[in-house]
């Protein structure tokens, strides 16, 4: 059928890539990263270190977006499959980012769990939220790429503009004198936050993959940058917001220092006397973004790449159960904080190490096609 | 599409057997004020001796009688309080919920008011940490000290509203900004802060006199929580105009022998100014201020003239300087408390030097008092209303 | 499983020939014979005997009703008749098809070389003539229709705006829309659906605007259906959209030209079917479901304010029961403090929980809707009044149900009529209690997963192959002016879809 044939060609536009990857990053960031700086730094200066990780990043995804360029039409994987030594590499990379999605999908249905049931649903069992939750993810990949691309651009404006105003609401309460002195402790803290902001902002691992689904021309850097550049100022908005309402010492020990943000607010005109229950199920979406296009990842590097002799619709539901059963390993929330720095390290490597072996196989692959070019003229 | 199908049918098993947290409004008890007080007798208290019991009166709505109260009719209070102690709050609560059909609900809780003599023996760190810590528990719960037992205070009802909880509240938001003699009492959230900080702060007091009446303030002392002494009105007055957060309080300033005016003020601004000089904390407080001429009991008021301005002008400075040297004297050499925040100023300008005096500035040795102080005033009488006498 | 489907349409098209095997033959008795024959014993089937030019004897068949009788006397007998020509009497087949065809004083005569092309029309209200000696059959143009007056659509009302609607009949809503767009690209494709209703059916587009493969792929799909017979547009739409299984509409109804005009004018296609008012338009997107033609002839503000007003209608009629649920069982530290006091003091006597409530009240709301569409309209409006005041006022006496349930169940019908397309209210009213399930076992979770899914499903959707979301996903940042906001006409110069269309410059 007609239809079908302009499904399966779809391509992702620039701007949805951009879209999509603010939809990615925005996951738990939001809620824990100032209670995570303020314990990591002990001064209010996290937000000089989210300014600076966030060039960090945007000198990565330049180089990814590179990269791209010199294979359009195919992911990394594919790219390094084409050499004999490749092959191997490019499996163990499949298998490393299989096992990194399908941690990320399980940490955070994990967080989002504890999350609904400290605010939202105290007595409903964990496993029933999570389920829930699995199930829908599960349909939402079932519409593919495009599916889960749309989704991020209906999700994502309004988790962002909820967010800004959310802040906006809070700008009477700031007390900037909290945030003083700035950098009184030279730049030593910088560096220690340095990590759990760039953690902050995993999630541009997805460009690897879903930038395969681009057009040749459409692959350019600064609409990426653009967006990077939209999180770091939310990170940034944030952090402000949090220490300049809650000041360091009590921000370090409020475990969700947005939710109490939110519950800060208060409505003019009093419609509603708390609202950190909407704000938890807009967040929701946002996480919900992140969770599709993981488990979107996973179930495709699992089908493409690592068993693609295996027919049949068994491998969907099989990487499910392992999710699953994965997201109740971790017993309490200080546990699934470990998992999540570990989680944050694997994510961290294979981003590096992707674009260490891609450029080193690009290297040799121009130098080998250079001299034999040269030959031939000679 | 038959993953559809599959989801959806998922979805109704899900919630087929769903419904763990549904509970009915009407099934709910809404508690909108605590009064947490000591126990007297503590013979038949067998626990250990370092925890006392105390005793937690909640303040449950009657919806229904508060409707029938709107509709003209309306016998009885639309509320009841309930009275129950154990060691720790939440065995309180749970004690309650043994002697009641409907389970203490806190959303919606407004005021929590505490009788001093609990926080001048324990800390109120410990005393407020459920309702610091519980997820049901609203940053901007007002916190209260009374002198009186703290469940007089919250059955006593202001003439127009139907719940005291709700009226302590209200208090709160429309007048702590019109006078000096109260200071705004300090949400759940802030005292979180403060605590979480170790500073020194004031908690607004509440006083039931022949009618309930948030007067005065409790010094909590920082680190140890406690309290350590008792603001008057007076006292109140000079802390608000120090730290600049009454905006539109009034004055009443004394003019020359028998003279006295009232000077309302509209705009109020403290700007702190640090210096260490001999390795001694210098600090300058201006008060800024610009207001009117309000109310005059003096015989020939010298409005029309800048000279006569002048004079009210630095008449009214001086009671402003009176009353802010009054509570700094008294909070430096009487309680070694820093509740105005100065060290802040400190922190923020001499890092290096607060980095060695941290631990040590409040306290009766501490560096605050022995910080020098001094205050001057800026006043303004922008118009003197009517009356205003072009001719004369 | 689309596919299965579209396969089992797609078996047989096209129904050819050889149905009625009967030769023809230039001797009178055995036509009329065997025409009688293929007529079978209906009554209503007139024959008229009459000698041409007093000698040749012919035969007239029309069918009561559907044929003009007074013109087939007119100007068909009469003047065949009369005819004073000798070459009537000649055995050349040209020399008496030439001599019939200048008397007749009609526009349409075909002559017909077998019975399968003559007896369609025959069908639809041509007559037909035999003539002895002569191995043709004369279909002749004498149709007539007994047609309602064009009226102002009952589906669709407007304040501002033309006062004309579809009819029955599809000639003449043709000329409606050819009077319209006087654009000789207009193009208009009849055909003919139903294996025995043979209804005839128009495609519509404007050549050089509508994507030249989304009207092959319309034609495709028509093409497809194998129906005994078509009822109604309503009929053609089941079995063309795209996914049988979406509570969403894919193709869009419509009974006023101008709004079929206005869709032509933004590249899509307008199906026409005889018989009934209603033309289908698609493709479609999600947001064209809320919007009016109106929206474009008051100005851009009225226009504008008017379409946030529908989109927040349209949230109402589908949150806000769930949001009442939700927040009543499961959240009430969101409900201020008063509010929530005065409803728990209302709630007191209610036996039930706020979902049995809300469903109960919700029923009877549909259970009037429904009634009080059924009924005359004079008893309908009694039943509005005894349902809307009797039953709700009754319902919060007796303690079944609070005062405020009954106010968010009156907004909710308010806001579900506010939306322009009637079949997107019924679309949200059972989505509606899709949300309250959700919401009476999860609360706000439950709503939001709810919204996520509807998402899914939306993001998934196609119609004809076009994206459902387009504008919002995929961003098609021109036409976001024409969404919740309209822009001024004067900077909203792009088709709708323009991406999809050969031109996509409206205005310049």
């Amino acid at each position: 059928m007609k239809s079908e044939n302009q499904q399966t060609a779809y391509q992702i536009s620039i701007s949805e890539m951009a879209v999509s990857l603010i939809a990615m990053i925005v996951g738990t960031g939001v809620i824990v990263l100032p209670r995570a700086l303020a314990v990591e730094m002990n001064t209010t200066d996290g937000w000089i270190t989210v300014i600076v990780s966030g060039g960090f990043v945007m000198f990565f995804v330049f180089i990814i977006t590179k990269l791209q360029q010199e294979f359009p039409g195919r992911n990394f994987l594919q790219f390094l499959a084409e050499g004999l030594f490749g092959k191997w590499i490019s499996k163990l990379l499949a298998f490393s980012f299989f096992v990194y999605f399908i941690c990320v999908v399980s940490f955070l249905s994990r967080f989002l769990a504890i999350t609904i049931d400290i605010y939202l649903l105290p007595q409903t069992p964990t496993e029933v939220i999570v389920m829930i939750l699995l199930l829908l993810s599960t349909y939402a990949i079932s519409k593919g790429v495009q599916g889960i691309i749309h989704l991020n651009i209906m999700f994502t404006p309004i988790v962002l503009s909820i967010a800004f105003v959310i802040i906006i609401f809070e700008i009477p309460e700031f007390d900037l004198l909290n945030l003083r002195p700035i950098m009184a402790d030279g730049f030593i803290p910088l560096f220690k936050g340095l990590k759990e902001t760039m953690f902050s902002f995993l999630g541009v691992e997805i460009l690897f993959f879903f930038m395969a689904y681009m057009k040749k021309n459409d692959i350019r850097a600064l609409p990426l940058l653009t967006s990077i550049g939209i999180i770091s100022f939310l990170y940034f908005s944030i952090i402000i917001a949090t220490f300049a309402i809650f000041g360091l010492n009590s921000t370090k020990v409020i475990t969700f220092p947005m939710i109490d943000l939110v519950k800060e607010i208060d409505i003019p005109g009093g419609i509603f006397e708390r609202v950190e229950p909407i704000f938890i199920t807009i967040w929701f979406m946002s996480m919900f973004n992140t969770i599709a296009a993981a488990h979107f990842l996973a179930d495709t590097l699992l089908k493409k790449e690592l068993l693609p002799y295996i027919k049949g619709g068994l491998l969907t539901p099989i990487a499910v159960f392992i999710i699953f059963i994965n997201t109740f390993l971790t017993k309490s929330y200080t546990e699934l904080s470990l998992f999540g720095e570990w989680l944050s390290n694997l994510g961290l490597i294979n981003i590096i190490v992707c674009i260490l072996v891609v450029s080193v196989t690009l290297w040799y692959r121009t130098k080998r096609s250079k001299p034999s070019i040269q030959e031939e003229q000679a | 599409m038959k993953k559809l199908i599959i989801v959806l049918l998922c979805l109704c098993l899900a919630t087929q057997s769903g419904c763990w947290d549904q509970r009915e409004i009407n099934q709910l008890g809404f508690t909108l004020a605590v009064a947490l007080d000591p126990v007297s007798n503590e013979e038949d208290n067998g626990q250990a001796e370092p925890f006392k019991p105390f005793s937690s009166t909640f303040q449950v709505a009657v919806p229904g009688d508060l409707a029938e109260a709107a509709d003209g009719g309306g016998g009885g209070k639309p509320f009841f309080n309930i009275t129950s102690s154990d060691i720790t709050n939440l065995k309180t609560i749970r004690n309650v919920a043994e002697r009641r059909s409907r389970k203490l609900f806190f959303e919606h809780l407004k005021a929590i008011v505490i009788n001093e003599e609990l926080i001048k023996e324990g800390s109120l760190e410990h005393i407020l940490d459920l309702y610091l810590r519980d997820h049901e528990m609203r940053r901007r719960i007002r916190v209260l000290i009374s002198k009186d037992p703290a469940r007089d205070i919250i059955s006593e009802k202001l003439p127009l509203e139907d719940m005291p909880g709700i009226s302590l509240d209200m208090i709160r938001e429309f007048n702590s900004d019109i006078t000096f003699a109260m200071i705004e009492p300090k949400e759940l959230g802030e005292i979180s802060s403060y605590i979480k900080g170790d500073e020194s702060f004031l908690i607004a007091g509440i006083i039931k006199d022949t009618e309930l009446k948030v007067s005065g303030a409790s010094i909590i002392k920082g680190k140890e929580n406690k309290m350590i002494g008792w603001l008057n009105e007076k006292d109140v007055s000079g802390y608000n105009l120090i730290v600049g957060e009454s905006q539109k309080g009034i004055v009443n300033v004394p003019f020359e022998e028998s003279g006295l005016f009232v000077y309302e003020l509209d705009r109020l601004d403290s700007v702190v100014n640090y210096e260490r000089k001999n390795d001694q904390p210098h600090f300058h407080i201006t008060i800024k201020s610009e207001g009117m001429f309000s109310e005059s009991w003096i015989q020939e008021p010298p409005v029309n003239d800048i000279e006569g301005i002048k004079k009210l002008e630095t008449a009214a400075e001086q009671e402003i300087v009176r009353q802010a040297e009054h509570i700094l004297e008294k909070m430096q050499n009487e309680y070694y408390a820093d509740v105005f925040r100065l060290w802040r100023q400190v922190k923020i300008n001499d890092n290096k030097y607060w980095k060695t005096i941290e631990g040590n500035w409040d306290g009766e040795d501490g560096e605050f008092t022995k910080a020098n102080i001094t205050v001057s005033a800026e006043v303004e009488i922008r118009h003197y209303m009517l009356n205003e006498g072009m001719e004369s | 499983m689309l596919n299965k489907l579209f396969r089992k349409l797609n078996k047989n098209n096209i129904h050819s020939s050889d149905e009625f095997e009967v030769a023809l033959s230039n001797n009178l008795n055995e036509m009329v014979e065997s025409l009688l024959k293929i007529f079978g014993d209906s009554n209503d089937i007139v024959q008229r005997d009459f000698k041409i030019a007093k000698t040749k004897s012919a035969v007239l068949f029309y069918i009561e009703g559907l044929s003009d009788a007074d013109s087939i006397e007119e100007d068909v007998v009469k003047p065949l008749q009369q005819i004073k020509s000798e070459a009537i009497n000649e055995q050349k087949d040209e020399v008496i098809k030439q001599a019939i065809q200048d008397s007749i004083n009609l526009t349409q005569i075909d002559f017909s070389a077998n019975f399968d092309d003559a007896i369609l029309p025959f069908m639809s209200g041509k007559s037909l003539l035999v003539v002895d000696g002569l191995a043709k059959l004369i279909i002749l143009g004498t149709i007539t229709y007994e047609n309602r007056g064009i009226e102002e659509p009952q589906s669709e009302v407007l304040i501002r705006g033309p006062r004309d609607g579809f009819i029955e009949n599809l000639p003449t809503n043709i000329v409606l829309i050819r009077r319209r767009i006087r654009d000789p690209n207009l193009t208009i494709q009849l055909g003919k659906l139903g294996r025995r209703s043979k209804n005839d059916f128009a495609i519509i587009y404007i050549k050089g605007i509508t994507d030249e493969s989304l009207v092959e792929e319309v034609r495709y799909r028509i093409s497809c259906i194998d129906r005994a017979t078509i009822e109604e547009s309503g009929t053609i739409e089941q079995l063309i959209e795209d996914n049988v299984l979406s509570p969403f509409p894919q193709i869009l109804q419509t009974e006023r030209p101008d709004k079929a005009a206005a869709s032509l004018n933004n590249g899509q296609v307008i199906i026409l079917v005889d018989g009934t008012p209603f033309s289908l338009i698609t493709p479609i997107t999600f947001e064209q479901l809320f919007k009016s033609t109106e929206d474009y002839y008051d100005r851009w503000q009225i226009g504008s304010l008017i379409r946030m007003l529908r989109y927040s209608a349209a949230f109402i009629a589908l949150f806000l029961p769930s949001l009442y649920i939700a927040m009543i069982s499961y959240h009430q530290g969101m409900i201020p403090t008063t509010l929530a006091l005065s409803i728990a003091g209302a709630r007191e006597g209610v036996p039930f929980p706020a979902f049995v409530e809300a469903l109960l009240m919700e029923l009877t709301l549909e259970l009037l809707r429904e009634a009080g569409v059924r009924l005359p309209r004079a008893v309908g409006q009694t039943i509005g009044i005894v349902g809307g005041l009797v039953i709700g006022d009754a319902a919060v006496r007796a303690g079944i149900v609070n005062p405020i349930m009954v106010i968010v169940v009156a907004l909710t019908a308010i806001a579900s009529f506010a939306i322009p397309a009637y079949n997107v209210s019924i679309t949200l009213r059972m989505l509606r209690f899709f949300l309250m399930l959700l919401a009476a076992s999860f609360g706000l979770f439950g709503i939001i997963i709810a919204y996520i899914a509807i998402n899914i499903h939306l993001v998934g959707l196609r119609s004809f192959g076009r994206y459902y979301t387009s504008p919002f996903a995929p961003y098609r940042f021109i036409d976001l002016m024409d969404t919740v906001i309209r822009m001024p006409l004067t900077i909203n110069k792009k088709r709708n879809d323009s991406e999809h269309t050969a031109d996509p410059v409206k205005q310049k």
